[in-house]
């Protein structure tokens, strides 16, 4: 689960979403995966930005979005922290965004001229590549 | 499901929490109703917080329900999530972030629910700085806006853990106002506080917390009700037969004796008070009570967190 995921793994700066949204969907997706439980801190803001060599106020900016979103929590002093509710938001979050790329790929293939039954072939085929986990 | 269940905003039924090995939370029931102030009351560590955290989903509970609007804590959407609104002192924003921009980002995360006139009107009445940094806020401007955050929101259940802590009188008053605002609104609010007197305007019902459990609970009315110090005219040489009435019938009677009652006087204080088992007192003691006195919320509290662990429910 760490490939895609990795939370310090280089942000690309050349993709069209933005940098911080890169960072949150990482985020969510670690917890929505389980890498963080709930009660886990995150990283600090420092360390975060360090490793991904981003302006901290970037990494702020996620965390606070992250809070409001019902995500994660601060406490006075203590850092930031992942929230009793989390783990199933973020895998709704997950879920719209997987929904989001099906929606697409279901354009691509109309548009390429390939029937719904070549789809799930292609489906299952994809799925066979990475070993059958997905 | 009975009238009083669909009006529940808030149910929690045997709430348990560790942290660790140390339970925080020993078998909570709570159950806040639509449009009404529930206010968690109880020493430092007696588990407010922490109850608070398990409603507004921060905490993960280890045993018992916890619903909110329904359903489970733990598992609302992002939609239900943004019915509930919190105010705390801790927040991860940037210190040097300005008010307005702050303002801009939670009107952009609650675009579904954000009343822009709302925002505008309690900005207004709070005075709030629009310009200033985050950081350079006093803690009355700091609460203050959290406050606006909150209420613009429009939320249908207020969630605040020490709101009122290290406010002036006129941030407190501030705080009473948009706290019975919201609940007239059809919000309900849960609050945990340390100031009883705030407590005493505003709150429909109040739970004592004492390590983790409810030990007393109920409307303030009923609080006073149950609640009473009785004055006993102690002849010489009953002093003995006294305390051992207060003794037995201690089941329902929890007594705090002034032993410094002069003139033969005793002062005793009833949880659970009834004329009939005040006259079964009287019978066995040999003593005939002098007054029956309600007592405020703050002197309930000290007499009950001070007191043995006891249910009067």
């Amino acid at each position: 689960m760490s490939d895609a995921l990795g939370l310090t793994d280089p942000v690309d700066f050349k993709s069209e979403v933005p940098v911080y949204e890169q960072i949150r969907r990482r985020i969510q997706a670690a917890i929505g995966s389980g890498a963080f439980a709930p009660d886990d801190p995150l990283p600090s803001v420092r360390s975060l930005a360090r490793s991904l060599m981003v302006n901290p106020n970037t990494v702020m900016r996620v965390y606070r979005e992250l809070e409001l979103a019902g995500v994660v929590w601060s406490r006075q002093g203590r850092g930031v922290f992942v929230t009793g509710a989390a783990r199933g938001q973020c895998r709704e979050d997950g879920c719209e965004l997987v929904r989001a790329r099906m929606r697409e790929a279901i354009e691509l293939a109309h548009r390429a001229g390939i029937p719904a039954r070549e789809l799930a072939r292609l489906w299952n085929e994809v799925r066979e590549e990475r070993g059958g986990t997905a | 499901m009975n009238a009083q269940a669909e009006r529940a905003v808030v149910e929690l039924v045997g709430v348990t929490k560790y942290f660790g090995s140390e339970q925080v939370l020993a078998g909570v029931d709570l159950c806040v109703a639509r449009g009404t102030v529930t206010a968690l009351l109880g020493r430092n560590g007696s588990g407010k917080s922490t109850t608070l955290r398990i409603v507004g989903g921060l905490l993960a509970r280890d045993g018992g329900e916890a619903r909110v609007f329904g359903r489970d804590a733990e598992a609302l959407t992002l939609d239900e999530r943004g019915r509930l609104a919190w105010v705390t002192d801790a927040s991860s924003a940037w210190a040097g972030t300005r008010v307005k921009d702050e303002l801009a980002l939670v009107r952009r995360v609650r675009a579904g629910r954000w009343s822009a006139a709302r925002e505008q009107e309690l900005v207004a009445r709070f005075e709030i700085p629009l310009t200033k940094r985050l950081g350079a806020l006093s803690k009355g401007q700091q609460t203050r806006l959290r406050i606006a955050m909150a209420l613009a929101a429009e939320p249908e259940l207020l969630l605040m853990d020490e709101p009122a802590l290290g406010l002036d009188a006129f941030a407190r008053r501030d705080l009473l106002e948009s706290i019975v605002e919201a609940v007239d609104g059809g919000c309900a609010v849960l609050i945990s506080s340390h100031l009883l007197e705030d407590v005493e305007r505003v709150a429909d019902q109040v739970c004592l917390l004492r390590q983790g459990r409810i030990v007393a609970s109920g409307t303030l009315d009923e609080l006073r009700e149950r609640y009473r110090r009785v004055r006993f005219a102690v002849p010489p040489g009953s002093e003995a037969r006294f305390t051992a009435a207060v003794a037995h019938v201690s089941g329902f009677l929890r007594l705090t004796v002034d032993l410094e009652g002069s003139r033969g006087e005793r002062v005793a204080v009833i949880g659970g008070y009834d004329d009939a088992r005040l006259a079964e007192l009287e019978a066995q003691a040999g003593v005939r009570q002098l007054d029956v006195r309600r007592m405020s919320l703050a002197e309930i509290y000290l007499e009950v967190l001070a007191g043995a662990e006891e249910h009067h429910a």
